[in-house]
């Protein structure tokens, strides 16, 4: 159970610190989480030695634990380094975005959405934290990590148990 | 009939994802659904750098991953869709097309990432779609070996 852990925490970890890499996050793209992942498993083998296949359970744990630490330091490094330049990608795009949902006519409802990103805009500029998109971060990252964390896990199973448990 | 309803329920949430960064282009600009734009950006945003170029545009608005993660989606849809019909039993190895269309694909993300000017979206989307469908096929062979799908299990 330790081993698995700390795999996979220590795999979330470094894919979190690549993830704010712009250069890395280029090339790495979607791959970047399941390729964590794969290593973490790759590290859980090599701490037990070899010594028997991985099951379609541990693959799974593994990768959903590697997502869920992704999600967490991704967060934490998003709100320390909003905190510190009082900006972030919303910031920065909401101008944008505001000209395109004005552009669409959509009403009242338009109209509420961008007095909500203004919102979290505002707080962003004025105190370098908002709780709204805090948590919509937090959410998003964890359902999204956990997902690709478990597919990399499915994908390093069969990768691992192909290569050094089967006769190919 | 268990293994068809646990793919059927993957196709189902890769549906919903691929529509989640392909449906607003060609949704009417006066959909209420458009007020989702600024959310699904952000979404899409953990995954995929998002880089205009790299992007498909259609009616006028880009898809919210790159050319590549839209061809490793389809692949993915495309295969769970074909493993759901009991002729794919038959590719009874596809570790060695999913090894090779990995290597074809992480060449073309070095070639087209830092040789070719400009960034050839046609080839980036055909190697993602290669390396998915074949990873996604491996993938659910090998978890049928593991007993997930309750199948019998394989001689090693």
């Amino acid at each position: 159970m330790k081993n698995k852990l700390s795999t996979a925490v220590v795999c979330g970890f470094g894919a979190a610190v690549l993830g704010t890499i712009p250069g890395v996050k280029t090339v790495g793209c979607c791959l970047l989480m399941p390729a964590a992942t794969i290593l973490s498993l790759y590290f859980y083998l090599r701490i037990t030695s070899f010594s028997e296949r991985i099951s379609v359970k541990t693959a799974m744990f593994i990768g959903f634990t590697a997502g869920l630490s992704s999600a967490f330091f991704s967060v934490i490094f998003e709100v320390f380094s909003t905190y510190i330049f009082h900006s972030n990608d919303l910031v920065v795009s909401l101008t944008e975005v505001e000209i395109l949902l004005n552009s669409y006519n959509l009403g009242d409802l338009g109209k509420e959405t961008v007095n909500i990103l203004n919102k979290m805009s505002e707080d962003i500029i004025k105190n370098g934290f908002s709780l709204t998109y805090t948590f919509f971060l937090l959410f998003n990252n964890i359902l999204v990590d956990s997902a690709f964390g478990i597919i990399g896990g499915l994908i390093g199973m069969s990768v691992f148990n192909k290569k050094y448990f089967t006769k190919l | 009939m268990k293994n068809n309803l646990i793919v059927g329920l993957l196709l189902f949430l890769s549906a919903v994802w691929i529509a989640g960064f392909s449906l607003l282009p060609f949704l009417p600009k006066e959909s209420s659904f458009q007020v989702f734009y600024p959310l699904l950006k952000i979404s899409y945003a953990r995954v995929c750098h998002q880089q205009p170029d790299k992007c498909f545009r259609i009616n006028g608005s880009y898809f919210f991953v790159c050319a590549r993660c839209t061809g490793i989606y389809i692949g993915t849809f495309s295969s769970l869709f074909f493993s759901l019909f009991s002729f794919t039993k038959y590719f009874s190895s596809t570790y060695k097309y999913f090894v090779v269309f990995s290597i074809y694909m992480f060449t073309d993300v070095l070639i087209n990432n830092f040789l070719l000017e400009p960034y050839n979206k046609t080839s980036a989307l055909f190697t993602g779609y290669l390396f998915s469908f074949f990873a996604v096929n491996f993938v659910i062979f090998e978890t049928k070996r593991n007993n997930f799908f309750h199948a019998p299990k394989r001689d090693k």
